[in-house]
């Protein structure tokens, strides 16, 4: 069954953001991200899955987006794994943004978000962005709780340790 | 591995900071629309889909069953002219027999006849 014109467009308007953002944090790019978020949508449509209330539709649209970004960063054969080996380098002529801000913050965090390794980038995103557990995580990619935990627990390690090597208040941190 | 209070901390903070970093960003202006519109032109409702998927399938398995029958059509006819070119060349086998047959009687006879005469 068709999802009707007007209920369609509620739904885009309503879940944009959180399906082009975990479509931006997998994929990577700003104008591939609108092209995996409109097929979700478009997905969504001709589906005419029977979609039985706000939950629902916001699982099967989380799942579909990152099995899309997933998909979509296989396709463009990116290797994140390369930049997370060789990250010192980059790092080390690296420009920085403004720093001591949140904002400043957030984009470096967002920055150093893309050089992790695929496994590491999708959990790291559905649990900081999405806040899912990772039995929810584990359930939505067809993986092990324990395998989604090391991915967890794997990811944010690599992520401190290139925050502490390249922002001020991280490296503060780890000397004081 | 136990983790102390400040190494804890920390990495609350961190996580706290990771959160904040991740928040949901705007989709592109007019993202909306452009959906809307692709919609129109690249997407039809499942029902014409399944429509289209369910004809084109009936299709290919009427064409699957043509060839399945002309196939046999032709091997049939293939047995049906093979079967007669073997009853013909049985024919006319029989045919060169009961002639040669006939002609060794006539030899025969007529031999019986001259000595007849004699």
């Amino acid at each position: 069954m068709a999802i009707d014109e007007g209920e369609f467009r509620r739904l885009i308007e309503t879940h944009q953001r959180m399906v082009f953002s975990i479509a931006l944090r997998i994929a990577g790019e700003y104008s591939n991200a609108e092209e995996i978020a409109q097929d979700v949508f478009l997905e969504l449509y001709r589906s005419g899955e029977r979609l039985t209330g706000e939950d629902h539709v916001r699982y099967w649209l989380r799942r579909a987006a990152t099995h899309k970004s997933i998909d979509s960063l296989r396709r463009k054969a990116l290797r994140p794994e390369a930049a997370a080996e060789e990250w010192i380098e980059e790092q080390h002529g690296g420009s920085e943004g403004p720093e001591g801000s949140s904002f400043g913050r957030g984009v470096q965090l967002e920055t150093l978000l893309r050089g992790l390794p695929e496994a590491m980038r999708v959990v790291v995103v559905l649990r900081y962005q999405e806040e899912m557990l990772p039995e929810e995580i584990a359930s939505m990619l067809g993986q092990s709780v324990a395998s989604v935990k090391s991915h967890l627990r794997n990811g944010l390690k690599l992520l401190r340790r290139k925050a502490a090597v390249t922002m001020k208040e991280y490296i503060r941190e780890s000397i004081g | 591995m136990n983790l102390s209070d400040d190494e804890m901390r920390k990495e609350v903070r961190f996580e706290h900071d990771l959160m904040c970093a991740m928040r949901h960003v705007d989709a592109p202006h007019g993202f909306v629309n452009r959906v809307m519109n692709a919609k129109g032109v690249a997407a039809e409702p499942a029902r014409a889909i399944s429509m289209r998927q369910t004809v084109r399938a009936w299709l290919t398995g009427a064409i699957a069953a043509g060839l399945v029958v002309g196939v046999l059509f032709a091997e049939q006819q293939h047995l049906r002219r093979q079967r007669e070119e073997m009853v013909q060349r049985q024919f006319e086998v029989a045919l060169r027999i009961t002639d040669h047959a006939l002609e060794h009687t006539r030899e025969q006879l007529a031999r019986a006849a001259s000595g007849f005469g004699d």
